[in-house]
């Protein structure tokens, strides 16, 4: 079960995001940052589906990566990650995530954009396991 | 981070350099202002003093009035790092918006000209502007190669299109090219995200207004800068898109691989830099002035927009007869000279502020100094100030850049809620154009710091002179 607080920043728009699993972390990660860009509901299936592999040396770099690229898809591609499931591997420079996408056209849900979002930033940036929960902490600048 | 401070003047504080700090730091605030740092528990005094610790920073680190809390550098922040003392360039001291910044125009009409006509031209602006995800215009098209050029040549390129007039670009800071742009070391993902975005203003805070002279406030300086009581003017704020947000987002993650080859210490890795004459620090200049090519580009066509929707307003071009009145960056780095030494100063959310007789002043405006525009929220006033010898003297040549938020979105938006801020602007004579109601809630006015009160603060610390204050009509965001 995921959690998700939104954070007080003064000038951006930070969240907060709790699971009981890596992946589970980056997929609510995914989910708070379409509560960024979007109003409302968004439907929970997409019309297709897409994979996507990253690496990074580290778990924080691995969630700025995660973050812009699914930005990139939605404001430069106009595909919303709508759902996403994802799994992280050790790997020779780091960290790997495999992610399976669920993508639905921006056109469908343009009704409720809410604004674009610039990017992940590195300010304050957690990703963690305490306690056997896993957590992360991100700042993006809207 | 433990935070003190003491006050040098009415309106100058000095954080000593304590811990890793490199030099001191100084910002520039009113009681008021101090007490909005406070309530942020000195978040953006904390980020300041982050930006000292960084190698080959000139003393002393600097924040505007408007300081806020950002990611990195402070909002407002300004740092000038010298290239042979081994100072250090940051992609997190300029922004994800390389070159955000502002252009004022003015043009040949008086407020009462506008006022039967201000709400067809409100949709006429909203129509031919576009805001950006999904809107674009279909007239307007560049392939990789232009784009290309764009990143070359700035406004210039946009101008020789026929979308512009040569006058535009001599009154651009920089003339609307910054030199030594490196297209090659622009990555595809950010061309592909600069292609569909060349003349849309993106959300956020970035706006377009028209606007009147409400007052003015030195007649002399006014008349150099071409602006007169009631006459009508229009403010756009707008960068480099998502072009530069991935240039910022490409060079800070090779910056922070390459921080530990150069001995560089982060304690907050947004600040990742690397030494500005290493083959990384180069490459990010090339391709930070590239973007910021394309900022000027972005404004430019925009300007040609706005032309166009006045046109269809049914203003003729010799009646609404816009010109550019001045346009400037305020997320930036640029080589400049203060005290005989060469150094890179970072303005982040900072405005470059040159007095009399400075360098690179468009000639029009050297007797005089430089045009600072300091726009405010929505529902109140904008700025012109000029730029004075002092702050060439206390601040590299820099001043604010805004008003400097004081409500986080989410509070903004709890605060308006069951408001109809569309409504209660235009009962204030605003006739406002937006995209997305969320934007509008959480750029509401009261959102954002009284403009009024950076102003009295950069005039009295002396970084700048008020000229002209504007009041806004139409508001379009995106």
């Amino acid at each position: 079960m995921a959690r998700l607080r939104m954070l007080e920043h003064t000038a951006d728009v930070g969240f907060e995001v709790e699971a009981d699993s890596l992946g589970g972390v980056f997929e609510a990660a995914a989910a708070a940052l379409l509560r960024v860009l979007f109003e409302g509901e968004l439907p929970r299936r997409g019309r297709r589906r897409e994979r996507l592999a990253l690496a990074a040396p580290d778990l924080e770099t691995l969630m700025v990566r995660w973050l812009d690229e699914l930005i990139y898809r939605v404001q430069t591609r106009g595909e919303v990650p709508v759902r996403t499931r994802v799994r992280l591997t050790a790997a020779p420079e780091g960290r790997r995530l495999e992610a399976e996408l669920e993508l639905l056209p921006f056109e469908e849900v343009r009704d409720r954009f809410a604004g674009e979002v610039k990017a992940a930033t590195y300010h304050g940036l957690v990703v963690e396991e305490a306690e056997g929960r896993f957590r992360a902490r991100v700042i993006l600048d809207v | 981070m433990n935070v003190s401070f003491v006050q040098e003047d009415r309106y100058t504080f000095r954080i000593p350099r304590k811990g890793k700090m490199r030099a001191d730091a100084v910002f520039f605030a009113s009681k008021r202002i101090l007490a909005h740092l406070e309530s942020e528990n000195y978040a953006s005094l904390v980020q300041l003093m982050n930006v000292a610790t960084l190698p080959g920073i000139v003393e002393p680190a600097l924040a505007m009035p408007d300081i806020h809390w950002g990611y990195g550098f402070p909002i407002g922040g300004v740092a000038a790092f010298d290239p042979e003392a081994g100072g250090v360039v940051s992609p997190g001291g300029v922004g994800f918006d390389i070159n955000c910044g502002v252009r004022l125009l003015a043009s040949g009409l008086e407020r009462r000209d506008l006022e039967p006509r201000k709400a067809w031209l409100a949709d006429r602006l909203y129509e031919r502007v576009p805001a950006g995800v999904g809107s674009k215009r279909r007239d307007v098209k560049l392939n990789r190669r232009s784009l290309a050029r764009v990143l070359e040549e700035g406004a210039g390129w946009v101008v020789r299109q026929g979308w512009g007039e040569a006058d535009d670009l001599a009154h651009i800071e920089s003339g609307g090219r910054l030199a030594g742009a490196d297209p090659g070391r622009v990555s595809e993902r950010a061309y592909e995200r600069g292609l569909p975005q060349l003349g849309t203003l993106g959300s956020g805070n970035h706006f377009l207004e028209v606007q009147y002279v409400e007052q003015v406030y030195d007649p002399e300086v006014a008349a150099a800068f071409g602006l007169r009581e009631d006459q009508v003017t229009v403010l756009i704020h707008t960068g480099s898109r998502g072009l530069g947000h991935q240039v910022c987002q490409d060079h800070v993650q090779k910056f922070l691989q390459v921080a530990p080859k150069y001995g560089i210490e982060l304690v907050d890795r947004q600040l990742a830099a690397a030494p500005i004459e290493s083959p990384e620090g180069r490459a990010y200049l090339g391709a930070m002035a590239a973007a910021a090519n394309y900022a000027f580009a972005n404004r430019q066509l925009i300007t040609h927009y706005v032309r166009e929707a006045f046109e269809a307003a049914g203003f003729a071009p010799r009646d609404h007869a816009l010109r550019v009145v001045y346009d400037l960056a305020h997320n930036n780095a640029k080589f400049e000279t203060h005290g005989g030494r060469r150094v890179l100063v970072h303005r982040k959310g900072a405005t470059r502020a040159f007095g009399p007789g400075a360098p690179d002043l468009p000639p029009a405006y050297a007797a005089v100094g430089q045009p600072v525009l300091v726009p405010g929220d929505m529902g109140r006033y904008s700025y012109v100030l000029v730029g004075t010898a002092g702050a060439m003297e206390k601040s590299f040549g820099s001043s604010c850049h805004g008003a400097g938020r004081v409500l986080s979105r989410a509070r903004s938006k709890k605060q308006v809620k069951g408001r109809d801020l569309v409504r209660e602007l235009a009962e204030a004579g605003i006739e406002l154009r937006a995209v997305s109601r969320r934007t509008v809630a959480e750029e509401a006015p009261e959102a954002y710091k009284d403009v009024a009160e950076v102003v009295q603060v950069v005039e009295g610390a002396g970084l700048g002179r008020r000229v002209a204050r504007l009041r806004p009509v139409i508001v379009v965001k995106g």
